[in-house]
């Protein structure tokens, strides 16, 4: 088929929409979700001790 | 669909990858999902006084049920806390402890208040925020201990929760920040201003190390930005560096630098300047900017002698701003 003036213009906006959709799925693809609040873990990952009370009461060595 | 993350809570926006933390350790991508993993774990839960803080001007006297969990996002080479607040969770011993039990434990051991500190609140956000609901509808009251590196809106939404906000100002620097801290000054100052305008009662800390922040300059630029953002009645406190962790090859701060900065205080027109970690007569002590009476009397993190009258002087009648009730 010939390439006339009306089939150019139609080739040129399917490829200008294809490479938009296409762009713009690899980006939906790639780009990060963003968080805001996190959610609460189920396990804590270091050692776990229980609280001790008498402990608590006395005030603590961190600085603050 | 991908499953990197975007932590959005504090500045450095943290892009997570599956399996991988952020920069403060304790936010963590698990299956595509961002998890606090240190919610209701707390590392260090003690009751300490509330000078220890420091917050001079709310309930002086009374003790102040204290919490922190492991991790930070601020990566200070001073840190003194270093041990709890730049280790993986993995390594630090926590105890479990949920919110809802939190104001009960609270009043049991005498405290009006409840410290969210030691490391830094913001990176245990939700466990603060979570606490900090449950603590003022048992009719206790919230301190935040905070560097204030922290976004706007999560900041607005947990200071709607809080009394006090005692923050970090660790230069007027940039490359401070920068070089010593693995941050930037401006989200600070912004924190430092919501509060204000909140209505937050606010007290500002200082550490001045020996050749990094100890320059007339550079405290003069501090004491005018707090003088002309948060008001002439904001207490400081400049507080003594002790070598540790990673600068400890400086020396302590001289005595002479911390009066020095209280001088320069005094003469930017702050009312209310403290020293900490330093054994000196009349440091900690509150003085009426109107008498110069002094109205309550310090030493260490204890009251010595509060003669306030329902928050004034009681020779002059000068109100002295401050949560006292």
């Amino acid at each position: 088929m010939d390439l006339n003036r009306r089939r150019f213009l139609g080739l040129t906006v399917a490829a200008i929409a294809g490479a938009v959709v296409a762009g713009w799925a690899l980006l939906r693809e790639t780009a990060p979700v963003r968080w805001l609040r996190a959610q609460r873990g189920r396990n804590y990952p270091g050692p776990i001790t229980r609280l001790d009370l008498d402990d608590v009461r006395k005030p603590g060595r961190w600085i603050g | 669909m991908s499953t990197t993350l975007q932590c959005e809570l504090c500045p450095r926006e943290c892009v997570i990858g599956p399996g991988q933390s952020g920069d403060c350790r304790i936010r963590v991508n698990l299956d595509g999902r961002l998890v606090a993993v240190t919610y209701g774990f707390p590392c260090s839960v003690h009751v300490d006084p509330v000078e220890k803080k420091p917050v001079f001007h709310f309930l002086p006297g009374t003790g102040t049920f204290s919490l922190a969990t492991a991790g930070c996002n601020l990566h200070c080479k001073n840190c003194q806390n270093w041990e709890i607040s730049q280790q993986n969770p993995d390594v630090v011993a926590a105890s479990p402890l949920p919110p809802e039990q939190i104001p009960r434990l609270a009043q049991r051991t005498n405290c009006r208040s409840v410290s969210y500190t030691y490391s830094d609140p913001v990176v245990f956000y939700e466990y603060t925020f979570d606490t900090c609901v449950r603590v003022r509808e048992a009719g206790l009251r919230n301190i935040l201990v905070t560097a204030g590196y922290i976004s706007r809106n999560p900041a607005r939404d947990l200071f709607a929760h809080v009394d006090v906000a005692r923050i970090d100002l660790k230069a007027m620097s940039e490359k401070f920040y920068r070089d010593v801290c693995s941050a930037t000054l401006k989200p600070v100052l912004d924190t430092l201003e919501l509060a204000r305008d909140m209505g937050l009662w606010i007290e500002v800390i200082h550490l001045i190390i020996p050749t990094l922040n100890d320059r007339d300059a550079d405290l003069t630029a501090l004491c005018r930005w707090v003088r002309s953002n948060l008001g002439p009645d904001v207490p400081i406190h400049f507080s003594r560096f002790h070598p540790q962790y990673r600068l400890n090859h400086l020396p302590p701060t001289p005595a002479e630098t911390l009066n020095r900065a209280r001088d320069i205080a005094v003469a930017e027109g702050l009312n209310y300047v403290y020293l900490g970690n330093i054994l000196q007569e009349g440091a900690e002590d509150t003085v009426c900017p109107g008498c110069k009476q002094r109205v309550i009397r310090r030493t260490g993190f204890s009251v010595i002698e509060c003669t306030l009258k329902d928050g004034h002087c009681p020779s002059c009648g000068k109100e002295i701003p401050g949560r006292w009730i």
